[in-house]
């Protein structure tokens, strides 16, 4: 089957998930109440549950889950590393520090602006870190320093907590999760992560050529610098824009790259779009599973579902390669 | 044609290649030679643009224009384990390519050209991972070649090669220099650079020591004070 073949079937997919997952909630909603509400033409309650809650918290998935998914494909071409992942390389952890900064100081409609903000500011870092010599090694590096200093400070914030529900609303906000999702989250996180996928879709050709090796990559007129530019903003904005919606959720952009890269051949011209749409299916089936099985007093969170499933998977991974 | 004068490079230890000049016509086949640490590599990637460097060289400076005027195939070459053997080679074609990345029927003629030359068509529809290292060094050269340059640029194409390997390789690049093409490979075999080179390089400390045709240029002198061995094959102490 052919690769352009499965990118119509991943997004065909990725939107019978999102159809389903407007069915799938506390109130019981027949399939003529759905469309009616998408038309605005159902009864008020009707319609809000499907405009305001389900269909932006549906797509909202999606949108997170398409950023996660290219932006570890696109590390992990620029690393020519497997276990390359924005959480693995500072993106996650610098987007979270922003996010919990926001929370810490009560100023929770500061949340997304300081998210994209930090994950910028951690991108920008990663950059001059590793100016002097753009490439796999220097990125890494910079980018796993930068992750650990975030995640210090994340760590020093919530200890500084001023009280101990204070310190359950961060740790509570930090296990991921698309709950609050509202039609305002959507429309910052859209466009943003749009943007994001966009810029790590064009920086495929030059990955395409980076897996020959930096040096003959180079030869062959690639741009490393460039490369690497594009991918760190593309990055930033997509798991900034992510975390400040959803928390911090992991694995998605380690595992799903490596499933589709076995169907892609490595290609990353393929590769990650076809793990934008990955990360957008998987993510909406999990969101979907995790609302028709939670009960109302003890919700499951998005963060820790994806890494109980993505964990397995990444210690798999790592014996493989031993 | 390739010209170059008074390259330098120098590193945090020093200077690594030293006010290095010389020319190499189009259908020379050119063995850089010299003991480890000479400067081989060093020179060869200063040619090719991939690092800074003092002193003029006859390339464009523009990364995508010198891509399509000189090819260089890079000690270690690799790629990815799952890519088929013809897209890695098609991948010599970058510099050609537009946005879509779709080959032409001249860029698919490259390809199949480049590939004959090297014997790999036969492997075209394999994964790399799946290949010896000399059929991987073979698929190299093809996507090295199948840029169609003027100038190829080789750095130990056949040090960790098998004897049939290596004089494959050295073979396939003998007829590429005889179809025109200039070529300067590195190499640590003084055999082989006596038997395929027209001219033979040795580099020393960083300096272009000797530029002599294969015949001379591996004097008694030289393999003293340079390989510091005897002609007869002893080590000096």
């Amino acid at each position: 089957m052919s690769l352009r073949v499965w990118s119509v079937l991943l997004l065909l997919g990725c939107l019978l998930s999102m159809s389903v997952s407007l069915f799938v909630g506390p109130a019981s909603l027949s399939f003529g109440d759905v469309i009616s509400a998408l038309q605005n033409r159902a009864s008020e309650p009707v319609n809000t549950v499907i405009r305001d809650i389900r269909f932006p918290r549906a797509a909202l998935a999606a949108v997170v889950g398409a950023g996660l998914g290219a932006s570890g494909a696109a590390l992990q071409g620029f690393t020519r590393n497997p276990l390359a992942a924005p959480g693995l390389l500072g993106f996650s952890a610098c987007a979270a520090l922003g996010a919990v900064l926001a929370v810490y100081f009560n100023a929770n409609a500061w949340i997304t602006p300081a998210a994209i903000g930090l994950s910028l500011v951690g991108a920008f870092a990663m950059t001059l870190f590793s100016r002097r010599k753009p490439g796999a090694t220097g990125l890494v590096l910079a980018g796993i320093g930068i992750g650990a200093l975030a995640t210090a400070i994340t760590g020093l914030v919530m200890n500084l907590a001023p009280n101990p529900w204070a310190l359950s609303e961060l740790v509570y906000w930090l296990m991921g999760s698309l709950k609050n999702a509202d039609a305002a989250d959507l429309a910052i996180a859209g466009p943003l992560t749009g943007i994001g996928v966009s810029m790590l879709c064009l920086s495929g050709p030059a990955l395409r050529v980076l897996g020959l090796g930096e040096e003959t990559a180079q030869s062959l007129g690639v741009s490393v610098g460039r490369t690497q530019g594009l991918i760190v903003i593309g990055c930033a904005l997509c798991i900034g824009a992510g975390v400040a919606v959803a928390g911090a959720i992991g694995f998605v952009g380690l595992f799903i790259p490596h499933i589709l890269r076995f169907l892609t051949r490595a290609d990353e011209a393929w590769l990650i779009p076809l793990s934008a749409l990955g990360g957008a299916s998987f993510l909406v089936v999990i969101d979907t599973l995790i609302r028709a099985t939670s009960g109302p007093g003890t919700p499951l969170y998005l963060g820790i579902v994806t890494s109980l499933i993505g964990v397995p998977f990444f210690l798999w991974l790592a014996w493989r390669q031993s | 044609m390739i010209s170059f004068e008074n390259i330098s490079v120098s590193y945090a230890e020093g200077r690594a290649v030293k006010d290095v000049s010389a020319r190499a016509e189009a259908g020379e086949l050119i063995a850089l030679v010299g003991p480890n640490g000479s400067g081989k590599s060093t020179l060869l990637k200063a040619i090719a643009g991939l690092i800074k460097h003092d002193g003029e060289t006859s390339f464009p400076q523009s990364p995508n224009a010198r891509a399509r005027v000189i090819s260089y195939l890079a000690q270690n070459s690799t790629a990815p384990t799952l890519r088929k053997v013809k897209d890695i080679v098609a991948l010599g074609r970058s510099p050609y390519l537009g946005p879509l990345l779709k080959l032409s029927q001249r860029d698919k003629d490259a390809v199949k050209k480049a590939a004959e030359a090297c014997g790999t068509i036969a492997l075209f529809d394999r994964a790399f991972g799946t290949l010896s290292g000399g059929e991987k060094m073979r698929v190299h050269l093809s996507r090295a070649l199948a840029t169609e340059t003027q100038v190829l640029l080789a750095d130990e194409p056949i040090t960790a090669l098998d004897p049939y390997y290596q004089i494959s390789v050295m073979t396939i690049l003998r007829q590429s220099a005889n179809e025109g093409k200039t070529i300067i490979t590195a190499l640590h075999d003084l055999r082989f650079a006596k038997r395929f080179a027209d001219r033979i390089w040795v580099m020393h400390n960083g300096r272009l020591v000797q530029d002599e045709s294969s015949e001379t240029a591996l004097s008694p002198g030289v393999l003293h004070e340079v390989f510091r061995i005897t002609p007869d094959g002893q080590t000096i102490s």
